[in-house]
């Protein structure tokens, strides 16, 4: 699915949190976005899934307005934070709320389930008793990712993925999220500090700093160097002071 | 652990003080703040007055020229009164206590200072007015024994005590064993019920009997009322140090198997959020306790009001009962309708459902109620009084058709979070604001009034509330639509509100 920013931004308390003037992601894309605390990552993130309203501006997922057409919500799967669990189910629960939501068909539920199995590997998919409140931060969090992944909606939308994930885990959501791009052409947009994985896992990825796409770049083997080299800078150290 | 002394109480007092000044600063704008502060002198002042005066208040109406025996014989359920207000209406001193938590203070520090600033309140300040005013006007003036009239105020203030750190620890039954809290709620409700059905007045007799010794002065009762008072704040100290202890552990782990509610599941997306909803109003426990508050209300609130002679038969305690007793759980759960999903709403607007789906749940389950309250409050209405079976029958189709959609015009002016699994109290205050305390004037007036007003034609009366139910019910698609898009208006403020911790 297409993504298009026309003139998006959003102030908070007369503060501009997001500024994007045009942007367009490619279907099929992975579109990794990196910055500092505050940059305006989850704010561009939640614009995208209308969950905060813009001051100026749209944002057209697939031809569709976000805010009028709500069509693409069908084709789009999310996981910003623990907001996105609905922690009194257990993970069977909150699997099949989503599969029904997303009309996943009945006979290809735990097909599409199985991939996932191995990313958390501590109960059996159609037989997990606990719930989600009860899991530790981390298996919560893959259960949320699952969530958003295994209907095999055209868009997926993360934020933070890897934090709080043990290495074994980030490696395997790392092949989860290439196998999903590779295999059905879904469109990642991923949100991360860890630049080291989403360099890897990226076709593009947008520096954000206060609130503004201030580099755009397509990934290549030099990527990580160039962002390492970015983030090393003095720059960043300036303190912003408000007007 | 550091032993900070003193200074520590100074600075928890001086956190405390200032969080309430915010809280008041914050919450509400100055002219409501003004007219706070004007009801706050007001009825400050009417019970000084009130209790100066009472002597002079009693031998106008009933003629009688002492009334300490009077206020004898009910002081006991005056404090059973309060009591039960002050359960409805306070502050759990454990809720207050947890963000203190992780800091280097002993926990039995915390515990004594939050016992002793729950006395800090007006379900204290109030009777102490009208008490004190009393005793220095009527008991110190009168009685002939300076010590007896001492003692006389120092039981009082021991029963407020005990009533302070009693309802602690009521509270925090609640929270840790729901089906003990209820035992004791059901045990203390027949007692007092059987006692004043039956005539025999044990209560105010015992009451009177208390109160009467002290007066003479009598030592050995004092010594009861004191050693009383010491024990409810054993208890109830002892339960708040269990209560923080367990505050800190994660909600659940109990390991159960989870049943799955499959015949709604199949009714489409607005089957699919009605089982969500159940499920967390079942598996959480400041939802639970809601629940319970409401079968509490349409049950043995329902009996006591039926029960009591004299009350039981005036039009509006009539109309009141049949308001609260298909439509206690509407109106109880119905003002937190889009709060209790505080916690996890962008996600499920992140999801593909529509506002209109959302709202349809959650209209079925308020309506659903009316009638899941009607059938269980039946059998009382059958068995006390069946003259007020029609009543009852109109006042649940009102409830399903106007209440409800009352309370979801209410519920989405909700900004504030709520804590699933934070239970405090029944009514912890979190999620509520000002507006949620107004809307119960066109919520319960209109009704009890058509009602009131016509007491001639009741059964008329009756019918033309069920019919402006039946009218609500039958608009009630457009009504959906209507509300749809309210809810689409006002989503990102609700979000935005409900991302505030």
């Amino acid at each position: 699915m297409t993504v298009e920013y026309h003139g998006i931004s959003k102030s908070y308390d007369g503060r501009l949190a997001l500024s994007v003037p045009e942007l367009r992601i490619e279907a099929g894309t992975v579109f990794g976005l990196v910055g500092g605390n505050g940059a305006g990552k989850t704010t561009f993130l939640r614009l995208m899934l209308d969950l905060l309203q813009a001051d100026s501006g749209s944002i057209v997922i697939d031809g569709m307005d976000i805010h009028t057409e709500p069509g693409w919500r069908a084709q789009t799967g999310s996981f910003l934070d623990e907001s996105f669990l609905i922690d009194f189910l257990t993970a069977d629960e909150l699997f099949r709320f989503n599969a029904r939501l997303y009309n996943v068909p009945e006979e290809s539920y735990f097909s599409r389930l199985q991939p996932f199995q191995s990313f958390y590997p501590d109960e059996l998919f159609g037989e997990t008793r606990k719930l989600i409140r009860e899991m530790s931060k981390g298996n919560g969090k893959k259960i949320g990712l699952i969530a958003a992944m295994f209907c095999e909606p055209r868009l997926v939308v993360l934020d933070e993925p890897f934090a709080m994930l043990d290495p074994r885990s980030q490696i395997r959501l790392k092949q989860l999220i290439i196998d999903l791009n590779r295999r059905l052409g879904t469109t990642f947009i991923i949100s991360s500090h860890d630049l080291h994985h989403v360099s890897e896992i990226s076709s593009r990825i947008a520096i954000l700093e206060h609130g503004q796409i201030v580099r755009d770049l397509q990934t290549t083997a030099e990527t990580l160097t160039v962002l390492r080299a970015y983030f090393e800078s003095d720059h960043l150290t300036e303190i912003r002071r408000d007007p | 652990m550091p032993r900070l002394g003193f200074s520590t109480y100074v600075l928890l007092a001086r956190h405390q003080l200032l969080g309430a000044y915010r809280a008041f600063s914050e919450r509400s704008n100055a002219a409501i703040r003004v007219i706070l502060a004007v009801m706050a002198l007001y009825f400050g002042y009417t019970l000084t007055v009130g209790g100066w005066r009472f002597g002079q208040i009693v031998f106008y109406i009933l003629e009688i020229a002492q009334p300490t025996q009077l206020v004898n014989d009910y002081l006991f359920a005056s404090a059973f009164s309060l009591f039960s207000l002050r359960f409805l209406f306070g502050k759990s001193p454990r809720f207050r206590a947890t963000p203190y938590l992780h800091l280097p203070i002993h926990r039995k520090r915390l515990v004594r200072y939050f016992q002793v600033s729950s006395l800090a309140s007006l379900h204290n300040l109030y009777p102490l007015l009208f008490i004190v005013s009393y005793w220095l006007n009527e008991v110190r003036r009168i009685n002939p024994v300076p010590l007896g009239s001492w003692l006389w105020l120092g039981g009082v203030l021991c029963i407020l005590l005990m009533s302070t750190w009693l309802n602690g620890w009521l509270r925090a039954v609640l929270s840790n064993q729901a089906r003990l809290f209820a035992l004791i709620v059901i045990a203390a409700w027949l007692v007092i019920g059987v006692d004043q059905v039956l005539g025999t007045f044990v209560i105010n007799d015992l009451s009177r009997s208390t109160f009467n010794a002290l007066l003479t002065g009598d030592l050995t009762t004092m010594a009861v009322l004191v050693g009383l008072t010491v024990g409810a704040w054993l208890v109830s100290s002892r339960r708040l140090l269990r209560s923080l202890r367990h505050s800190e552990s994660a909600p659940g782990g109990r390991g159960k198997v989870y049943r799955d509610i499959t015949l709604l599941q199949e009714l489409g997306p607005v089957g699919q959020l009605v089982v969500l909803e159940i499920k967390m109003l079942w598996r959480n426990r400041r939802p639970r306790h809601n629940l319970l508050l409401s079968t509490i209300f349409s049950t043995l609130y329902v009996i006591a009001l039926l029960l009591t002679p004299g009350l039981g038969d005036t039009i509006i305690v009539q109309s009141v009962v049949g308001l609260f007793a298909s439509g206690g759980f509407a109106l109880n759960y119905g003002q937190l309708m889009f709060a209790w999903e505080s916690s996890f709403l962008d996600g499920l607007l992140a999801r593909d459902i529509s506002a209109s789906t959302i709202i349809r749940a959650k209209y079925l389950i308020l309506q659903l109620s009316c009638v899941a309250f009607f059938a269980l409050s039946l059998p009382i209405f059958a068995i006390l009084r069946p003259e007020l079976i029609l009543l009852h029958i109109a006042f649940t189709v009102y409830n399903a058709g106007i209440t409800s959609l009352l309370m979801m015009v209410l519920a989405l002016t909700n900004r504030r979070r709520v804590e699933l699994w934070r239970s405090g109290s029944f009514f912890n205050y979190e999620g509520f604001s000002f507006l949620h305390w107004l809307w119960i004037l066109p919520v319960a007036v209109p009704p009890v009034a058509l009602i009131a007003l016509l007491p001639q034609v009741q059964a008329q009366a009756a019918i033309l509330i069920a019919l402006l139910g039946l009218f609500g019910l039958l608009l009630t698609p457009i009504l959906v639509e209507i509300l749809a898009d309210r809810f689409n208006r006002n989503r990102y403020a609700m979000l935005s509100g409900f991302r505030t911790r």
